[in-house]
């Protein structure tokens, strides 16, 4: 009796670590968005301006190098922050600076966000200044939208044809 | 501070384990082989990952197909097995909280333990990323979900190139090539997995990484009465043109989601970070204060390296001789590993108390209760037995542990206590001793409860050296039935007043030196 009264105690107490092992796996649902929400992705991996501008090497330099390391041009690595602008329907959802990748601050500056917005049409208005000294934008994209529920509309650079997309 | 927050979380525990001894007995606990069922279920994870391995395609557009194949197609095989991976996976997180939460209750967790706690951290987070990286592979809503979330918060640190989120922005960018590369990191971190819980238990002397086999065929049979019941499924396929909305998240891999979904990526790595530096400070938060280390007495040690074979942290080693004297090797103690539980004193065959020297010395001590404290202490408590006790009343002495019962609550008047820092220093001829020259008419010992001794191996080591399995023994002519164990927690005292009781009634019905039981001497 003892020993039946031991495999039922212990089937109870696997069937109650199996209860909540099988819930937990999959139970409460989680809505991380709303069902009639949509989403624009910003993601901009663009190079800003050479700080310094190339400049040709002089012949005399050039002859104190081996030949196989020489270079005609002389361009200093460092670029310019980038600068992002994202409007939505005219407001400014999103501003900011982003210093070049890489040790030598010579790489791209790298922009991803998301920003849920209603479903429906969004006047989107995106500007990029290669160098925070520009006194206008390199790059402008200004554009109307329709977005339906739960659709995801990316904000991008092409480097090939050098603009902003949007798909 | 730390005593006032463990005790009550102790006794809530102690009777929670309590409840699962009464089915499952003190051996097959599943509440005392919490780290060996996290290995178990990591060896069900690995058997079942091969498994599905075997049918799984590696792609893109290939991998929630192949899923779904072996789910629905091949439900008796592919499916069980899937699910067996899915809920040993869910399980494994489960009996690791619990491992790491009692370990902390029961003050397991600080002095030599320190590294075996501070490596379960890497553990934790090593597990964390085999289990999403799982969830990765299926390329179903959910696996889309995690696999942005986890990329953004991975894009967080700024460390790589490019972020890691732009691999999933449009189904075009998302290439087979960065699926290989999850498949291989779903292989490697487990892999990495498994080295970190051996270096878990690399400085523990016998880890316990099986269950015992009732407890693995117990719980083998749940997980497939649960895979049958419920398997496990997949949402529908990713696409990334689509934001996901509904998710039935895995809530043992993916609490941390909608955490990160409502504070962003700085504060979730913000908590990650001070939580993983906070549990590996604990232990110096206090530091547990640790008496002195057992000492080698070399003219008395032989080198017949039981205290090595006994010791449960292996903080004593076997060293070669070089005192002159014929044995070959000597024992040595690290005292940074040293618990100062006395386990070794018992296990020394010149640890008995009939030698007639004042000062007792043995192969090895311990420096702050030596045996010579030992055998004054149990002297003492004998001396207090009242010499005139109701007739046929028998005479008990109880020897009981620093962390067991409490034995100092015990008022019976025919019964004495000493206590020692673990019963395993208890070495038997003690016994023999208190019972051969009548100082005594029974001996009770106490301490953890079984399979759950504070210093791992006392309960086992004094069962085995008491029932003749293990040196140093209980010598044939002292009577074994004149010798009860009584192994409990410290709540446990109310089992052993129960137990007092029983040995008392049991010793009135033996017979005497004089052939008469205490019952017929009586009257």
């Amino acid at each position: 009796m003892k020993r039946l009264l031991d495999i039922l105690g212990q089937g109870f107490a696997y069937f109650l670590f199996a209860l909540g092992i099988g819930y937990f796996a999959s139970q409460p649902t989680y809505h991380p968005f709303g069902e009639d929400q949509a989403l624009v992705k910003l993601a901009i991996s663009h190079p800003g301006q050479r700080i310094h501008p190339c400049t040709e090497r002089a012949i005399d330099h050039q002859r104190n190098i081996p030949k196989t390391a020489r270079k005609l041009m002389d361009c200093p690595r460092e670029r310019h922050p980038v600068t992002v602008q994202l409007k939505i329907n005219g407001k400014t959802v999103f501003e900011a600076v982003s210093e070049p990748s890489g040790l030598s601050n010579d790489g791209r500056s790298l922009f991803y966000e998301r920003f849920p917005v209603p479903a429906g049409s969004h006047e989107v208005l995106v500007q990029l200044y290669e160098a925070e000294t520009a006194t206008g934008a390199q790059y402008k994209f200004a554009q109307k939208i329709e977005l339906k529920p739960g659709e995801i509309a990316v904000v991008g650079f092409d480097p090939t044809t050098k603009s902003i997309y949007f798909k | 501070m730390l005593k006032n927050i463990q005790r009550p979380l102790q006794a809530v525990l102690l009777k929670f384990e309590g409840w699962f001894d009464r089915p499952f007995g003190p051996e097959w606990n599943p509440l005392r082989h919490l780290g060996a069922l996290s290995f178990y279920f990591f060896w069900i994870v690995a058997v079942s990952g091969i498994y599905v391995y075997i049918f799984f395609e590696t792609s893109v557009t290939g991998a929630f197909q192949s899923v779904e194949s072996m789910t629905h197609d091949q439900w008796y095989a592919g499916g069980i097995m899937r699910s067996f991976h899915r809920y040993a996976s869910d399980a494994m997180v489960v009996t690791t909280f619990i491992h790491m939460g009692r370990e902390f209750i029961m003050d397991r967790y600080r002095g030599v333990r320190w590294f075996t706690w501070v490596s379960g951290v890497p553990i934790i987070w090593l597990l964390y990323a085999s289990g999403i990286g799982g969830y990765w592979l299926v390329w179903d809503e959910l696996a889309q979900y995690l696999m942005i979330a986890s990329s953004e918060w991975l894009d967080w640190l700024g460390i790589f190139g490019e972020p890691l989120a732009n691999n999933f922005l449009t189904p075009a960018s998302f290439s087979d090539r960065m699926f290989s590369l999850l498949l291989f990191l779903h292989i490697a971190i487990p892999l990495f997995l498994l080295i970190a819980c051996f270096v878990h238990v690399v400085k523990i002397s016998r880890p316990r990484i099986n269950p015992p086999r009732g407890l693995a065929i117990g719980t083998l049979l749940m997980l497939l009465a649960l895979s049958l019941v419920k398997p496990a499924i997949s949402h529908g396929p990713a696409n990334l043109d689509k934001v996901v909305t509904t998710v039935d998240l895995d809530w043992y891999y993916a609490l941390a989601y909608p955490l990160f979904d409502m504070w962003g990526a700085g504060a979730l790595w913000l908590i990650a970070i001070t939580l993983s530096v906070f549990v590996c400070w604990l232990p110096w938060m206090p530091s547990l204060k640790i008496k002195e280390a057992a000492e080698v007495d070399n003219l008395n040690c032989n080198g017949c390296s039981r205290c090595y074979a006994d010791c449960p942290f292996g903080a004593v080693t076997m060293q070669p001789r070089t005192d002159g004297r014929p044995y070959p090797s000597i024992a040595s103690v690290d005292p940074d590993i040293c618990t100062s539980c006395g386990i070794c004193v018992g296990a020394c065959p010149t640890a008995t108390p009939f030698r007639s020297a004042d000062m007792l010395v043995t192969g090895i001590d311990l420096p702050h209760f030596r045996l010579t404290e030992l055998r004054a202490d149990t002297d003492a408590s004998l001396a207090k037995l009242p010499k005139i006790l109701p007739p046929g009343t028998p005479r008990i002495i109880i020897y009981g542990c620093d962390f067991g019962i409490d034995v100092e609550q015990i008022k019976d008047a025919n019964v004495v206590v000493t206590r020692l820092p673990c019963i395993g220093m208890l070495p038997p001829s003690f016994i023999d001793y208190i019972l051969m020259r009548d100082k005594a008419d029974g001996v009770l010992l106490t301490g953890c409860r079984e399979g759950d001794c504070y210093h791992r191996f006392g309960i086992n080591w004094t069962e085995q050296r008491l029932t003749g399995e293990r040196d140093p023994y209980l010598r044939e002519r002292v009577p074994r039935e004149r010798v009860w164990t009584c192994w409990g927690a410290v709540t446990d005292g109310a089992k052993l007043s129960d137990e007092i009781a029983a040995f008392t009634e049991h010793l009135r019905q033996l017979p005497h030196v004089s052939g008469k039981t205490g019952q017929e001497a009586a009257e």
